[in-house]
């Protein structure tokens, strides 16, 4: 704060600041005229230095006659300095002017040339006035206060028996503050508002009684780990002095080698798993691999609470396969043996990506069949079975000496089309491929069905939460519905499907389909709280069969299909509202939301298209509309009626509430809607120049999804969006064309049936245009491909280096910060827009100039650019003890990382991200950083192993840093 | 490619490498930002911001400034029956007090809008009524005969937010420069700013609205920006003397998304050094954080995004000096107001956490004497439905808006407020209301306080001279 006071040697002078001029005064015992003063010399004092807000000062004049007051240069002042009278009466301003002192200046009327006399005053907050403390009393531990009163200023601290607490300011007359109490007792509260002035309020007393404890447990770093493997738990302790607790795991006092251990370490519980998977259910019946840990007070006994954690199996770890190559091919399969570590009774061998008969010999030891028929290279990894599933890095196999395999698509090319097809190329699905040709992967991919993420989020939520009573809705309501901290636990269950699912191509269409039918629990709330419904929104659109109803569902089928099951999904229903949109009547009108958005962004758009995805126009060359307002609110009057399905209920008071009916594997979260028809709209209702006259839900929503479905827009619009999504943001108007007719039912894919989502994909996939880049005319700049987006470049590293989850949970947090995170996160986007939108062109771009457009572009800035580098680093840096969850061993290329010629490593690692498309440049930059670091001469195979993972690191992380990577073509 | 695009790669190019040759950091200069934050900076008098805050989803106008003389407030109730809750008792409303009276009538805030009012009656905020997106000014008549050029698309959150953030002649869509960033191309053509990468910060992501022909966007996060890590030191291992990355991050780039790409990877290494020296911290020593606010549903104290991102935008301002800028746009955004569904617990939300960061923000710049130069704005997607469906609103068209900042001519409403109730004059059908003050005469009157001369602005706004020989609205000082 300011000096109140200043040198002698300034006092005279028209210089601000404070009461000198009075302090000369009395130090010369002069009287009027001060020396140095002529005639009209407007001398004024004050009896202070400062003035506390709205208070008042009257200002002594030194010599008579009348004076014009200024304060800080305006006169009479204003609100901000506050004002003064003509008879020199200051009133301070209701807030502290900054800077906070103020000028106040007189001239003589008279003589204005003469002397101007001045006085500085600094401004100072008011005294704050405490009137109640809420709670008045509370126990001993911690406790928020809330403090009410007058006066307070933005920066006022409570004060707790002398000392200063970190305060929130609420307003003028609240604050509130945490208050850590640990002894019973009566103790001061205050509050003190800061400088200048600073000035506490009287004290209040607030009492504090004993308390009760309170035990707390944080598992925010999960409750899965994998065998011998430990977590850690934060632990508070609550309304007692003694924090002490005793530990307990299944009932033994710190565990044992049976159900693991539990200790106290750096103030943390550390949970140690035990060496094997338990095999007797203690906890949960059905579920042997969940142990219970106990945490019991000291001080209060009574007081325990009791987590339950997930015991997985180890990830298995491939060291060598034995024999490692074949001369010759034979028909005769061959029996291969591999060994490692960490296998497991139930282990699978995969060859080229596919199960084979394996034969558990111990923990070290497999064997299994290969067929060696044909000439090439198997790639061969082990997968260790649930709890915890988990696949090794793969190892190859060669068959034949030195001849080139024979294969049906080349490995660039197999890799280019996984980019588009799968969340990412493996080392695996390129063979395989290589060996089977697109169309047979195609059907492969197409019968290879999903593992639903809703049966796993559910049982994470019976591990990770204490048991509900048959038959307590309230408690399965707080579970399953009003669940508002288990985001993560969905976000998992993506994870481990996108990274390692079996079913890639049905993976990847699902997220595709995601980012045009677009739910979100980022802004609603309804959906952020029913983690089983928003996974079984995502299973729904993988899945074969739904309902019993002998119809093929999911991204496989047919269009209008879909269509159907999103309209009827409870969580579109959330989203965009047509859950408990009611009919109109005098006063209401059925909520337009989903009426809106389902034709402008799931189906038809805004503009009549042709084929090529290109614009009709009319007469005047101007694009037509392809509806109007009106066709809204009808179909909004179709869309009335449904609500949350309460089997055999359809009163209003399941019309009105959520979720009369919950438990384990049943919810009306998870159930298709259902109709009400008392709340159905009647009349006739124009859609899309059709008109539908209302009376049953069903048909009449069957109805409008028909128009819908079989309106002219519907093949090229979603052709031109799905391909951009798997392939290039800027496909040419024939490869819409060919699209959009398959779509239709025609062309070399086309199965006759209108929607047919196999052949939509086959005919996107297996374009010429997809398959072979187009270059444009202007040879010097390529304008095809897209930009990858940060989700889908994080899922290639993945999938590419065989990424495993250490505690078995593919816990990665959220990712949607765009400077910690990757800026993107699975049906987390901000809008109903998505992440990005369609038709983004970044502006003041070649880009744009060129009428291309960049969806991914609108995600792509300044923050995001240098926060997905940095969030690669760390994911690229995990090991199997530190890091994010998912880590990668990098067997396969470590053992290339040693070699004089670092070719192979680089041609691998160019192959799995790049498909083999990095520039000559770059290769040679990356190459030459790898072969930087040193490798050790004496001996020592630890820094060997670290030298040879910061070799492959390097690779990598060089690769996905740049801007060639980040552009996919 | 156009020339002027190619000398834009090149410019940012080089001035990458200019900022990877090293600008030193001296911890005298970041104390200096700390202790006087905001209030640094030799140059004050010269140095003006626009804070545009969009409202995101299409906030409630009807619900946020609410007539109150008997007829107003009785076809407004009427309106609202279907669902009451969004009807506010007249007792909860917060009376404003015009300078200018609009004919008799009466008006007051959304009960949730405290800290508004407070600015509103301090005369550092004004309502700014019926705006929204026209081509020229247009009747129910002149609507109903087809006879007046129309926005493309209304109702379209996209297409409408695009309207009000880019203008252009037909309002479409298709637009990719916003006014925002045109009105920054008009600084950078004055050259009044020396670094003009600083002109343009969103706290948001890319937004349309600070998209110009050479001016850039610079998003910031209230983390500030952050260095890419291995530039300096190589994570696993390789020698610090052979690290590619720089030479990877900007080599030429054949493919057109890899140059994009590119550009803003440059772009934000020759940002980051400065911009992190220049902001100022938050918190202590620094621009003081935001407080609070209590949600009324939840009656719990919750973080206030809003007012984090316009401390983002405070510290910012702090550094100006050191950014070599005398005038700045800025771009934040709150999310949640497409109100369909649940409007009573979600709009008041909203409106408590909005009042709130308005009120912190306005405290931050009057503390700093800088609220005459920095003046904030709300903008949205529209405004929505008079009526109502059973819990919400629909897609509608003109709406209010909120002038803040020492330099408005504060508690004073402009533009015609409409008649209340269904079929009136203004209502193109369930109240939707035909806007009659365009965005381009809002924009325009900001731009004018900006700087930018009439020509100027009419050349940024085609359709401006379709609104009378003076559009500007007159709500600036």
């Amino acid at each position: 704060m300011q000096a109140p006071s200043a040198p002698p040697a300034l006092c005279g002078s028209a210089l601000f600041l404070s009461f000198c001029l009075l302090a000369a005064l009395f130090e010369t015992g002069c009287n009027s005229p001060l020396p140095g003063y002529g005639k009209g010399a407007a001398g004024i004092s004050a009896t202070s230095s400062s003035i506390r807000v709205n208070q008042k000062l009257q200002l002594t004049q030194v010599q008579s006659g009348p004076l014009n007051y200024s304060v800080s240069g305006v006169p009479g002042g204003n609100a901000v300095f506050g004002t003064v009278s003509s008879t020199g009466l200051y009133v301070a301003p209701a807030v502290v002017p900054s800077p906070d002192t103020v000028t106040i200046t007189a001239t003589s009327t008279e003589y204005p040339t003469a002397t101007t006399g001045s006085v500085g005053l600094q401004v100072w907050n008011p005294i704050p006035v405490l009137t109640s403390v809420t709670p008045s009393a509370f126990s001993e531990g911690t406790t928020a206060v809330q403090v009410n009163g007058s006066q307070f200023v933005f920066g006022a601290q409570v004060s707790w028996n002398g000392a200063l607490l970190d305060t929130t300011y609420v307003s003028s007359t609240e604050l509130v503050a945490s208050v850590s109490a640990p002894n019973p007792g009566t103790f001061p509260l205050t509050v003190t508002n800061p400088d200048p002035g600073s000035a506490s309020a009287t004290p209040i007393s607030v009492i504090v009684g004993p308390g009760q404890v309170v035990l707390k447990l944080d598992t925010s770093g999960g409750t899965d780990v994998r065998v011998s493997n430990s977590i850690a738990l934060g632990l508070t302790v609550n309304g007692t002095n003694n924090a002490g607790v005793t530990l307990a795991v299944n009932g033994v006092a710190n565990g044992n080698a049976q159900w693991g251990t539990a200790a106290i370490v750096n103030g943390l519980i550390t949970y140690t798993a035990p060496a094997v998977v338990p095999t007797q259910s203690t906890v949960i019946s059905g579920y042997p691999n969940i142990v219970q840990l106990t945490v019991t007070s000291q001080d209060n006994p009574t007081v325990a609470i009791a987590q339950n954690i997930s015991v997985m199996n180890p990830i298995p770890i491939l060291q060598s396969v034995s024999p490692s190559s074949f001369a010759s091919t034979s028909t005769t399969p061959a029996t291969i043996t591999l060994t490692g570590t960490s296998f497991i009774s139930g282990a699978t061998v995969l060859v080229n990506g596919s199960a084979v008969t394996t034969t558990f010999v111990d923990g070290m030891h497999l064997t299994a069949p290969a067929d060696i028929s044909e000439l090439g290279n198997l790639d061969v990894q082990v997968m260790n079975p649930a709890p915890g599933p988990s696949g090794s890095e793969d190892l190859v196999v060669t068959v034949g000496a030195s001849q080139p395999p024979f294969q049906i698509v080349k490995p660039a090319d197999a890799a280019r089309f996984l980019e588009h097809a799968t969340f990412g190329a493996t080392d695996a699905d390129i063979r395989h491929l290589s060996t089977i040709g697109y169309q047979a992967w195609l059907t492969e991919q197409f019968n290879t069905p999903q593992t639903p993420t809703e049966p796993a989020v559910e049982e994470e939520l019976i591990v990770n939460n204490p048991p509900c009573a048959v038959g307590d809705l309230k408690c399965n309501a707080a579970l399953f519905v009003q669940n508002t901290q288990n985001e993560n636990l969905v976000q998992a269950q993506f994870w481990q499907q996108a990274l390692t699912g079996k079913d890639a191509l049905r993976e990847r269409i699902k997220y595709a389909f995601t980012q045009m039918f677009v739910i979100s629990s980022d802004n609603s709330t309804a959906i952020q709280y029913m983690p089983r419904g928003e996974a079984s929104y995502y299973d729904m659109l993988g899945a074969e069969t739904l309902n019993n109803d002998k119809i093929e569902h999911g991204v496989f089928s047919n269009f209008h299909t879909i269509l159907q099951d999103v309209t009827l999904s409870p969580m579109m229903g959330q989203f965009l509202n047509m859950l408990g949109n009611d009919k109109g009547n005098a006063t209401t009108d059925p909520d337009e939301n989903y009426a809106r958005e389902i034709m402008q962004l799931f189906t038809i758009g805004l503009w009549q298209l042709n084929d090529d995805g290109s614009q009709k126009l009319d007469a005047n060359g101007q694009p037509i509309p392809t509806y109007s307002n009106a066709d809204v609110m009808g179909l909004a009057a179709v869309f009335t009626g449904f609500g949350w399905n309460v089997p055999g209920n359809t009163t209003d008071t399941a019309w009105s509430s959520c979720c009369l009916y919950e438990g384990t594997g049943f919810g009306e979260e998870l159930l298709p809607m259902q109709t009400y028809p008392s709340h159905h709209s009647t009349g006739t209702e124009t859609v899309l120049g059709q008109s539908i006259t209302l009376s049953d839900p069903t048909t009449d929503l069957n109805a409008a999804l028909s128009i819908i479905f079989n309106h002219a827009n519907v093949p090229a619009f979603f052709a031109k969006q799905m391909i951009q999504h798997l392939v290039t943001s800027n496909p040419s108007p024939a490869y819409v064309t060919r699209v959009a007719q398959t779509f239709e039912g025609n062309g070399q894919y086309g199965t006759g049936v209108r929607g047919d989502m196999k052949a939509v994909i086959t005919a996107i996939l297996l374009d010429p245009e997809a398959q072979t880049p187009t270059i444009d005319s202007d040879v010097t700049m390529l304008k095809y491909g897209k930009v990858r987006e940060p989700l889908l470049r994080y899922t290639e590293w993945a999938r590419a280096f065989s990424a495993q989850s250490r505690n078995g949970a593919f816990n990665l947090g959220s990712t949607e910060d765009p400077i910690y995170g990757l800026g993107e996160m699975w049906l987390r986007s901000p809008t109903v827009f998505n992440w990005f939108s369609p038709g983004y062109t970044p502006p003041g771009t070649t880009i744009s100039t060129d009428n291309l457009l960049a969806p991914e572009m609108q995600i792509t800035n300044v923050s995001t650019v240098v926060g997905f580098i940095n969030y690669m680093q760390n994911a690229i840096g995990a090991t199997n003890t530190q890091g994010p969850d998912v880590f990668s061993n990098y067997t396969e290329e470590m053992q290339l990382a040693g070699a004089t010629d670092l070719d192979p490593l680089m041609d691998r690692i160019n192959l799995l991200l790049m498909a083999g498309q990095m520039s000559p440049t770059m290769y040679t930059a990356i190459e030459s950083a790898v072969s930087s670091i040193p490798l050790p001469t004496n001996g020592d195979t630890a820094a060997m192993n670290a030298a040879l993972l910061g070799r492959v690191q390097t690779a990598i992380y060089l690769t996905m840093a740049s801007p060639d990577f980040a552009a996919e073509q | 490619m156009s020339k002027v695009n190619q000398s834009r790669r090149q410019f940012l190019r080089s001035a990458s490498l200019a900022s990877m040759a090293g600008i030193s950091v001296s911890p005298f200069f970041l104390e200096l930002n700390s202790v006087a934050a905001l209030a640094q900076g030799t140059t004050a008098s010269d140095y003006r911001a626009l804070v545009c805050v969009y409202l995101q989803g299409g906030n409630d106008g009807h619900g946020t400034v609410i007539a109150t003389d008997s007829d107003s407030y009785a076809a407004f109730t009427q309106a609202r029956s279907g669902a009451p809750s969004l009807a506010y008792p007249l007792a909860d409303l917060l009376p404003i007090t015009l300078q200018t009276p609009q004919s008799g009538r009466t008006f007051a805030l959304n009960p949730y809008l405290t800290g508004v009012q407070n600015l509103f009656n301090a005369g550092r905020a004004a309502v700014v009524a019926n705006t929204g997106t026209l081509v020229a000014p247009a009747t129910k008549a002149q609507i109903a005969a087809n006879s007046v050029t129309l926005p493309d698309s209304l109702f379209s959150h996209f297409d409408q937010t695009a309207a009000w953030q880019a203008i252009s002649a037909n309002l479409g869509s298709g637009q990719h420069t916003g006014w925002g960033g045109s009105v920054a191309d008009a600084i950078e053509a004055m050259s009044m700013n020396s670094n003009s990468i600083f002109t343009c910060i969103s706290t948001s992501g890319n937004c349309l609205f600070l998209s110009g022909n050479s001016s850039v966007q610079l998003n910031v996060t209230p983390a500030g920006p952050i260095p890419i890590y291995g530039l300096t030191q190589p994570p696993f291992g390789a020698s610090a003397a052979s690290n590619p990355l720089n030479s990877i991050l900007t080599a030429d780039e054949t493919n057109l998304f890899a140059q994009e790409y590119q550009n803003v990877i440059n772009l934000s290494m020759k940002a980051q050094a400065t911009l992190s020296t220049a902001m100022a911290p938050a918190g202590a020593g620094g621009v003081a954080n935001a407080p609070q606010y209590l949600d009324p549903v939840t009656a719990k104290l919750v973080d206030n995004p809003l007012a984090q991102s316009l401390q983002t935008v405070a510290r910012i301002i702090a550094g100006r000096s050191s950014l070599g800028v005398t005038r700045q746009i800025f771009f934040v955004e709150l999310g949640g107001f497409d109100t369909h569904n649940n409007q009573a617990q979600v709009h008041s939300q909203l409106l408590t956490q909005l009042g709130s960061a308005f009120e912190y923000f306005d405290g931050l710049m009057v503390g700093a004497g800088l609220s005459n130069q920095v003046t904030a704005f709300t903008i949205s997607d529209f405004g929505r439905t008079l009526t109502c469906n059973s819990n919400g609103t629909d897609h509608g068209w003109g709406s209010h808006h909120f002038v803040l900042g020492g330099a408005v001519k504060g508690q004073n409403m402009y533009g015609q407020y409409p008649v209340v109730g269904v079929n009136q004059a203004n209502d193109l059908g369930a109240g939707r209301l035909i806007p009659t003050t365009s965005v381009e005469q809002y924009a325009g009157t900001l731009a004018s306080w900006f700087g930018l001369s009439d020509a100027q602005i009419r050349q940024i706004f085609p359709n401006f001279a379709n609104f009378g020989s003076n559009p500007y609205l007159g709500f600036m000082g």
